[in-house]
């Protein structure tokens, strides 16, 4: 019986140094630490600029294909580009912005297809909970004890490898060619070329088209700021979706969006290579209508929008 | 249903480990049909009419079976019973021969004759070259009065035992059956449950930690040659030496798992593989490469042929036809058959070696010499056995050669520029870890890896209980993480065969 019982002994010391490795001993400076970095970088902006303000909120899409310093230019408006990466669970993107909103502020949505389709088991395993299983893992508990778990075993043998890899190679002096030190002020990556992007266009084209936005993870995470409740704000909601202008997607979903009014906006768009834009406005609450009446299309009033706004959005706007 | 599913481990084994010992507390009849109900189940959650087909084959081999353990033999007689036999080995064959070849057959003679043939849609049932093998190998020594069993509850469960039923370890009869009527086999033994329990959740370890691993880094050179890349030096060797490794750690594992399942249940099997990578020749590899096929096909291929009995001349045409038909074994295609007569070729060369240089020389030098050849004989071949077509195998060797040069990512050169002086920098390598840094480095690492587990570490069986437990403690987070939260089960590379 004593090899039985050193046997389960084994395999619980297994996972107790497992979970300490990767919790407390190596890191991943330049794929994981980066995103850490980076989202303190577009707070510490989003935390000292003046409403009403912009938000461009979505992954690599913002980082990369928007410039919130034109748009600053443009509309003089303080304006925060809190894209980084499409693998970072929008939830957590969200949450930490949603503490900087402000009535009157505007969001702006440019997410990327599979963002809208991404699985609640994606999102767990999404590259931030790496990071924040390392450096912040009380954050992990507004995710549940599921979100706690998955975090903790989202390492394989091949992230130790490239784990030490990374930590040799900051150790020597090496740094990633992106990162903090190639953002803007506002959060833009600046010298990123066409060039560069070049490169991406064939796994990009590859890459299938998302589907058509429904109720998932990520609209919900979206839906939260849209409706305002979690964060206790009532506020008052407009969302506009624009026709994507990308010359190569315009196929599937895209095909169906609309494209709002909003000329001044769109205008500074115009040329920024996306899939789809959408919008809404953070507005103080109305008194007379419940404030889930308040989601407006268009100028439009588009009826309530509960508990799953964006799934409804694309069932009522999209179509 | 696969060892590294979880329906398999967190519901299937604890399960039928649970009611055996409780059943076999009361009646050993009993564990033994909970057993056998138990494998069928195992067997049948694949594709569950193959049952039948499983059941069909059992109850006719054990009629044969049967009919050559009581022929009673005389010089009147030995010529019947030899038919009988021949007539038992032929349904088996047939069997298989129209599963597994049928098709490839058809392609041959439409080839030849330039006639249309078309085989229909013929799924090949799961496992079915290794019960076959096991049920011939039955037959064999039921004619040679090595067997004497009456019951056919006790043949089915040598025939339907789950741990060995889908890849193996191929055993024989008299290797299973005997454990099976040891009272002690049903009462809990709690060292064979912790040994069992170690071996297989290392051979786990071996299938989802490595092998699973090292297929991305295969499949990524084969595929892109599949696919009419032509593939540079290092996406070639990379993708041979990955499969290589995969192969070694998938099958190996899955024999791990079967010796350790089966371990826990009180049943020990022969082992299947033995530090094969060590081997400093071909003969040697085959002695340490799935040991149980190279003995099946050694008594019941290479013996009955005439074996080194008939000069050598027919010596080295034996050991080249056993090995041609042990690569059709594998599969139905040129690539196996190819193989297989490369590895025939092998060996008779190492044969011919022996008889002209009257053994190994060179001391320690040499060995590594013979060691390094062997390996790469035995890579070279690999491809092959991994290639979809022989298209496909001949541009993974145009790349092996160099034929197409040799990439690095631009980026990885500006950090190791050492390497400009044998590649090329491109911005992307396809096929190479998608050309990041630390990824290559990381494809690099994992290979380096792979290769000194393979190459330096003892076999499961020659190691200590605190080497295992060490094992154990190192493994089996990682082997928890792949099992649980992994999001893909891949199956074991030798359930095609």
């Amino acid at each position: 019986m004593h090899r039985l019982l050193a046997l389960l002994i084994a395999c619980g010391a297994s996972v107790a140094v497992y979970l300490c490795v990767f919790g407390f001993l190596v890191a991943r400076p330049f794929v994981v630490d980066d995103v850490g970095e980076m989202m303190n970088y577009k707070l510490a902006y989003a935390r000292e600029a003046d409403s009403p303000k912009i938000f461009v909120i979505a992954g690599s899409n913002a980082r990369f294909s928007h410039s919130c310093a034109v748009i600053e230019a443009r509309l003089h408006r303080s304006c925060i580009n809190a894209g980084i990466a499409a693998g970072i669970g929008m939830d957590w993107v969200v949450d930490n912005f949603r503490q900087y909103l402000r009535p009157g502020d505007v969001v702006y949505l440019p997410l990327e297809y599979g963002q809208y389709s991404v699985t609640r088991a994606a999102m767990l395993t999404s590259a931030d909970a790496a990071y924040r299983f390392r450096h912040h893992k009380l954050s992990l508990l507004a995710r549940g004890t599921d979100g706690l778990v998955r975090a903790a075993f989202l390492f394989d043998l091949p992230v130790l490898i490239h784990s030490l890899g990374e930590m040799t190679l900051h150790a020597a002096g090496g740094h990633r060619s992106g990162g903090v030190q190639t953002l803007n002020k506002q959060g833009d990556e600046v010298g990123h070329t066409d060039a560069q992007a070049k490169i991406y266009e064939p796994a990009e084209l590859a890459n299938p088209l998302g589907q058509s936005p429904r109720a998932t993870s990520g609209t919900r995470g979206i839906s939260r700021v849209v409706s305002g409740k979690r964060s206790g704000r009532r506020g008052r909601a407009s969302y506009h979706v624009c026709r994507p202008a990308h010359r190569r997607q315009q196929r599937g979903p895209a095909e169906r969006f609309l494209c709002p009014p909003r000329r001044r906006i769109r205008g500074t768009f115009q040329s920024q290579p996306i899939s789809a834009r959408g919008f809404f406005r953070y507005a103080p609450p109305l008194t007379r209508a419940r404030p889930d009446r308040a989601f407006r299309n268009g100028g439009r009033s588009a009826g309530p929008i509960p508990a799953q706004p964006l799934a409804w959005i694309s069932r009522t706007i999209f179509t | 249903m696969l060892f590294n599913s979880p329906t398999f481990l967190f519901a299937f084994l604890p399960v039928v480990f649970a009611l055996f010992f409780l059943f076999g507390n009361f009646s050993a009849l009993a564990a033994r049909w909970w057993l056998i109900l138990a494998s069928l189940f195992f067997y049948a959650w694949w594709n569950p009419p193959y049952v039948l087909l499983l059941l069909v084959s059992a109850m006719f081999n054990y009629a044969t079976g049967q009919a050559l353990q009581n022929w009673k033999l005389s010089e009147d007689t030995i010529v019947s019973k030899k038919v009988l036999l021949y007539l038992g080995l032929t349904f088996n064959v047939v069997l298989l021969g129209y599963f597994k070849y049928f098709a490839f057959l058809l392609s041959i003679v439409a080839g030849v004759s330039g006639l249309r043939f078309e085989a229909g849609d013929i799924v090949l049932p799961l496992a079915i070259s290794f019960y076959t093998f096991q049920k011939i190998a039955y037959l064999v020594d039921s004619f040679f009065g090595k067997i004497k069993e009456k019951s056919f509850l006790n043949y089915l469960l040598f025939v339907a035992f789950f741990p060995p039923l889908i890849a193996g370890p191929i055993v024989h009869y008299s290797e299973v059956l005997p454990q099976f009527r040891d009272p002690g086999t049903y009462r809990v033994n709690a060292a064979n449950v912790a040994d069992g329990l170690a071996i297989f959740l290392l051979g786990l370890a071996k299938k989802i930690v490595l092998a699973d691993e090292f297929a991305r880094h295969a499949n990524a050179g084969f595929d892109g040659a599949a696919a009419g890349t032509d593939v540079s030096f290092i996406v070639a060797w990379m993708a041979a030496l990955a499969y290589t490794l995969q192969l070694y750690f998938d099958f190996s594992g899955y024999s791990d798992m079967a010796i350790g399942l089966a371990r826990m249940f009180n049943v020990r099997l022969p082992r299947n593989f033995n530090a094969p990578y060590q081997a400093t020749n071909i003969i040697e590899f085959w002695r340490r490469w799935h040991m149980t096929l190279f003995r099946f096909l050694r008594d019941y291929v290479y013996i009955p042929l005439g074996g080194n009995r008939r000069g050598l001349a027919r010596r080295y045409a034996n050991v080249l036809l056993t090995m041609v038909i042990g690569g059709l074994w594998h599969g139905a295609a040129w690539t196996f058959v190819l193989w297989g007569t490369l590895h025939g070729l092998y060996l008779v060369v190492n044969h011919l070696w022996r008889t002209l240089s009257g053994g190994p020389h060179g001391g320690r030098l040499g060995s590594v010499f013979a060691h390094v050849v062997t390996l790469f004989a035995v890579i070279v071949a690999w491809v092959l056995f991994r290639s979809a077509d022989l298209a496909t195998a001949f541009r993974l060797y145009k790349g092996m050669v160099g034929w197409n040069g040799a990439l690095f990512p631009e980026h990885f050169l500006t950090i190791f520029p050492s390497l400009r002086r044998i590649s090329v920098g491109v911005s992307i390598v396809p096929g190479l870890a998608d050309s990041s840094i630390v990824g290559t480095i990381e494809s690099f690492a994992m290979l380096g890896l792979g290769i000194s587990i393979a190459l330096f570490t003892p076999p499961l069986h020659r190691m200590s209980e605190r080497t295992l437990l060490a094992l154990v403690e190192l493994s089996f987070a990682f082997t928890f993480q792949k099992a649980v939260f992994s999001p893909h089960i891949s199956p074991f590379l030798y359930f095609q065969f």
